[in-house]
């Protein structure tokens, strides 16, 4: 399989006035197509502060994050506009939508904006929500709010899909259903797939699990028989 | 400890509230300065008109005894009057052409009971001399100095007047000869103050006025008098008996300061009500971001009075600093106002001031409005209980809008045009206060030039298209109308000439009643036109009269009405006419007959009161010098002169319409600005969440644009109704006999108005791109909703 993203030697240092804080102390990792990851590590492990290298959103104070090829520390603002919006689909823990758009045009407002999108409607039908692409976020559940964020990040089309704590915010069952449609879209479109979370059940569904602790890769855990979602419970 | 807080709150948002206390400085700036001027304008006219002892009637015939002013005091209610004589004269210049005309205007003595002249600098002439006074801005104007010589024509030949002194006189503050001239023009017309005797004998009158003007006693009227006046000068040939009212510096005075009372108190609340909302809007969503804070406070033990009183804290400062700054920007423009009313008010003690009255009143004024907006703003914080207060507030609600019933329209927008639309929708109060101050900005701008617009048709309306002669020379008295025609017609370089004839009347309808001069033309008057609302050349009918809109509406008259007509000339009988047409005029109270109908009402055969003279080319100054031969030539008036001086006049006050132009701008911006820091500051999440899906800041940008250009658009539309309203607000102020401004926008000051919306919009927009520049995907993203 090839190499979608690799990291070596990642260092991230947050300067906040007199206080300097090391929050990536040098990870190296590998991610390869198709793959289902998941980044496991407590809270102050580092890994938003990896998810927002990886996504684009924040660049490195040193070492080399390479994405097919290209490294992302040396691109621009318009590179990395470009790369987040044709490379990265994200979902968030707190779901992100846009309050005044309908769940329809919430998924259409990114297919607008890439080169090859899926049919909005399709994909809105495929996480189940096609009879209520109509309706405005306020009028979803926090299950269907999330799988229209789902919807959103995979109509772009993306290489990669990366959640933040998908299931964060909801119950379990409710949980375990968009984790469904997660690995989904990991193995019916073999996209490769980049969950970071510290609820450790989850990573019984990967490929690998890369474990986080104090800015470092802790462990690299291989999973040759990953369960399905309806397996998984915390 | 909230102290504190509110100082570091002012420090965070200072863009907004510098915006708002802009806003607040230049409402009060006006407020204050209009103010100043409005009560020391009045002040100085009240302490003038009495010190020089102001007349309250005036009355001008063609001859009578000098005796007739004793006669007039035995009327009951009238106190003192004094008799003069009053003559225009042309001024030779160096050319040997007579361009400028002086009234002479006699005196006895200089403590004379009524209308007393203020020396301003020289000495008074002697009895008998040929020395004059001229106003000071006559002297500036035409650059003579003390001493300097000033070549009359009098009865066709030329005196040598010495100029012994400048004064001034009540009765010609706003120094105008009437007629069609607007404002004063020293190069045009001047007065002069000559001893009796020197201007008598000059003229042939000894022992005869031709002016009187009386001073009535307590508790009388005008009217009380007028009859036995009219009967008093019976047989001297009235020609005019007005009012103080009426009374022509008088009434340009009182109309001015009518427009500045307007202006001082309707501009000022436009600003103040703007920077209101822009102050309950800001409140509102501070309390909004802060309800953490406040359900902590109040978890605290801080009571809702405490909360509010320190919410109520930033209106306070703002206010406070907006009345307090404008006060002090308004003592300043006070001074500079003053010095731009002396160059057209002949008034003594006209000045600006520091006025610690209007400074402290400016500021309560300012903070009444700033707490007002601010409590309305910040009083749900009652509401809150500490709980409730510490969640976050329930997310917006999406919501289709009406748009959306549009189907088609609406399926055909693309998502971030419908995102843009809907967040236009999003908060509709603030949207409805965007709207209408953008709006308020809009039509200012379109009312400071359309101003303009309309002054400009007036001149083009009355010079290029109604007097069409190039001189008019004006005789004393009657004459001849057709050897006086053909004299003119002789003259080598006359192209055309036409005669004239206006005669002072009283028009009667029912009990509606009006003193105007009756103009007589020939039916096909070419150098005079007629025009109807389309431009449509007026032919004089035989028998009837054709008055202007405004004298129909003041006599309540309707085309085919028949009205009396009483010429004040000699003893005529009234008559009944009918009118025939009714034509839109802005310069006078208009009145026409055909010349010879109106001659035969002074049971006279065809004569004219003036001659008007179209000119060959480069003949002009020959011209002028064989007219002004003429012995009964009282003065020879240069129409592309008036119309010139009258252009530079307004492209001078032109500057006025930048400053308007430049606060509106100020006012426009403000609001924009801060509506959009508002919005900014509830949808960083949103916009933050477009960045990381990959929309650049360019993206959202336009996203953006989108709504601002929804808001200016939907400000502009309601601008327009609202510009030409303001425009007819002041047209109707301002409308007085002597002119009333037509209602004329052109398309380009729309164009200038929408442009001036656009840069501020823009300029607003720009302030906030810089803001979404800075916005932190990573710090947005971390919080929750």
């Amino acid at each position: 399989m090839e190499t979608v993203l690799r990291t070596s030697n990642l260092k991230r240092t947050f300067f906040n006035g007199n206080v300097t804080v090391q929050a990536l102390k040098g990870i190296d990792l590998e991610v390869s197509e198709g793959d289902f990851v998941v980044i496991l590590g407590p809270s102050g492990s580092g890994k938003s502060t990896l998810l927002n290298i990886i996504g684009g959103m924040d660049v490195p104070t040193d070492g080399e994050i390479i994405y097919r090829g290209r490294p992302l520390q040396n691109m621009s603002k318009h590179e990395l506009t470009l790369y987040r919006r044709k490379a990265v689909g994200f979902i968030f823990q707190f779901y992100n939508l846009m309050p005044n758009l309908t769940a329809y045009e919430n998924v259409s407002l990114v297919s607008e904006i890439t080169d090859h999108p899926l049919d909005p409607l399709k994909v809105l039908e495929e996480v189940g929500l096609g009879a209520r692409s109509d309706h405005f976020p306020s009028q979803l559940s926090g299950g269907e709010q999330q799988r229209v964020a789902i919807a959103r990040a995979v109509a772009k089309n993306p290489d990669i899909l990366l959640c933040d704590e998908p299931t964060g915010a909801l119950d379990l069952e409710t949980g375990k259903q968009v984790l469904q449609y997660l690995h989904k879209f990991n193995r019916e479109m073999k996209r490769t797939l980049i969950v970071i979370t510290h609820n450790a059940a989850i990573s019984r569904m990967a490929d690998k699990v890369i474990h986080i602790k104090d800015g470092r890769v802790a462990m690299v855990e291989h999973n040759s028989q990953p369960v399905t979602a309806e397996e998984v419970t915390w | 400890m909230l102290r504190r807080k509110l100082w570091r709150d002012l420090k965070a948002n200072y863009g907004a509230y510098l915006a708002c206390a802009g806003v607040l400085v230049i409402g009060l700036m006006l407020y204050v300065s209009l103010s100043v001027i409005l009560e020391s304008l009045t002040d100085s006219r009240d302490d003038y008109y009495q010190k020089y002892r102001f007349g309250d009637g005036f009355a001008r015939f063609v001859q009578g005894p000098a005796g007739l002013a004793r006669d007039l005091e035995d009327i009951e209610g009238i106190e003192r009057a004094v008799g003069r004589l009053v003559q225009e004269v042309m001024v030779n210049n160096a050319l040997g052409e007579a361009t400028t005309t002086v009234r002479l205007v006699s005196f006895d003595s200089p403590d004379q009971p009524v209308n007393r002249f203020r020396l301003e600098s020289g000495r008074i002439p002697a009895d008998g001399s040929r020395e004059v006074l001229v106003s000071p801005a006559f002297l500036k104007g035409n650059e003579y100095h003390l001493g300097d010589n000033l070549p009359l024509v009098i009865l066709g030949r030329e005196v040598n007047f010495k100029i012994s002194g400048t004064a001034n006189s009540p009765e010609y503050i706003y120094e105008i000869p009437g007629g069609n001239a607007l404002a004063p023009d020293p190069k045009a017309f001047g007065v002069a103050f000559v001893s009796y005797s020197t201007i008598s004998s000059l003229f042939n009158m000894q022992g005869s006025v031709n002016d009187i003007s009386f001073i009535l006693s307590q508790d009388t009227e005008f009217k009380d008098v007028k009859k036995a006046v009219e009967r008093q000068l019976q047989g001297c040939g009235l020609t005019g008996l007005v009012s103080r009212e009426d009374q022509l510096s008088h009434s340009m005075l009182t109309q001015e300061l009518l427009g500045l009372k307007g202006s001082a108190s309707t501009t000022p609340i436009i600003f103040l009500v703007v920077a209101s909302a822009i102050l309950y809007i800001t409140l509102r969503r501070m309390i909004e971001q802060q309800r953490g804070q406040i359900g902590l406070l109040k978890a605290f033990g801080f009571s809702d009075r405490e909360i509010i009183i320190h919410y109520l804290g930033y209106p306070l400062i703002i206010g406070g600093f907006g009345g307090f700054a404008g006060g002090l920007a308004g003592s300043w423009f006070s001074f500079q106002l003053a010095i731009l009313y002396q160059q057209f008010y002949n008034i003594p003690g006209l000045q600006g001031k520091i006025s610690p009255g209007y400074i402290g009143a400016a500021t309560l004024l300012s903070i009444a409005f700033g707490v007002i907006a601010g409590y309305q703003g910040c009083k749900r914080v009652t509401k809150l209980s500490p709980a409730e207060a510490m969640r976050p507030p329930a997310p917006l609600a999406g919501r289709r809008i009406i748009i959306e019933k549009f189907g088609i329209l609406w399926s055909n927008l693309s998502t971030r045009v419908r995102m843009a639309v809907r967040n236009v929708f999003r908060n509709r109060q603030r949207t409805a206060i965007a709207i209408l101050g953008v709006a308020c900005a809009f039509s200012m701008m379109v009312t400071a030039r359309g101003m303009f617009d309309s002054t400009f048709y007036l001149i083009d309306f009355q010079y290029n298209r109604v007097e069409l002669y190039d001189l008019k020379t004006v005789l004393r008295g009657y004459a001849d109308k057709i050897s006086i025609v053909s004299g003119a017609e002789h003259v080598d370089g006359v192209a055309k000439a036409e005669p004239l004839l206006e005669v002072p009347v009283t028009l009667n309808y029912r009990w509606h009643k009006k003193d105007t001069v009756l103009t007589g033309l020939s039916d096909q008057s070419s150098l005079y036109r007629l025009l109807t609302q389309d431009n449509e050349h007026v032919t004089l009918p035989r028998n009837g009269i054709v008055i202007s809109t405004q004298l129909a509406e003041l006599l309540d008259v309707t085309q085919g009405d028949k009205i009396t007509v009483k010429p004040m000339v000699g003893d005529l009988k009234e008559q009944h006419i009918p009118v025939k047409r009714i034509i839109p005029q802005y310069v006078g109270m208009g009145a026409y007959m055909d010349i010879d109908s109106l001659s035969a009402l002074l049971k006279s055969s065809p004569v004219a009161s003036s001659v008007m003279v179209k000119v060959e080319k480069d003949k002009f100054s020959e011209v002028r010098k064989q007219l002004q031969k003429g012995a009964n030539v009282a003065a020879i008036q240069d129409k592309t002169k008036q119309k010139a001086q009258f252009e530079d006049l307004m492209e001078t006050s032109m500057a006025s319409q930048y400053v308007l132009l430049f606060f509106s701008f100020v006012l426009g911006f403000a609001i924009v600005y801060n509506v959009n820091i508002i919005s900014l500051s509830e949808r960083e999440r949103e916009l933050a969440t477009l960045m990381v899906i990959g929309m650049s800041e360019r993206e959202i940008g336009r996203i953006l644009l989108i709504e601002q250009g929804l808001l200016g658009s939907a400000a502009v539309l309601l601008g327009i109704p609202l510009s030409y309203s303001m425009l007819y607000g002041i047209a109707k102020a301002t409308a007085t006999e002597i002119y009333n401004m037509p209602m004329v926008v052109k398309p380009e000051t729309f164009a200038v108005a929408a442009a001036g919306t656009v840069i501020f919009l823009l300029a607003a927009h720009w302030k906030i791109t810089r803001k979404i520049k800075k916005l932190s995907m990573l710090d947005v993203l971390k919080q929750q909703e």
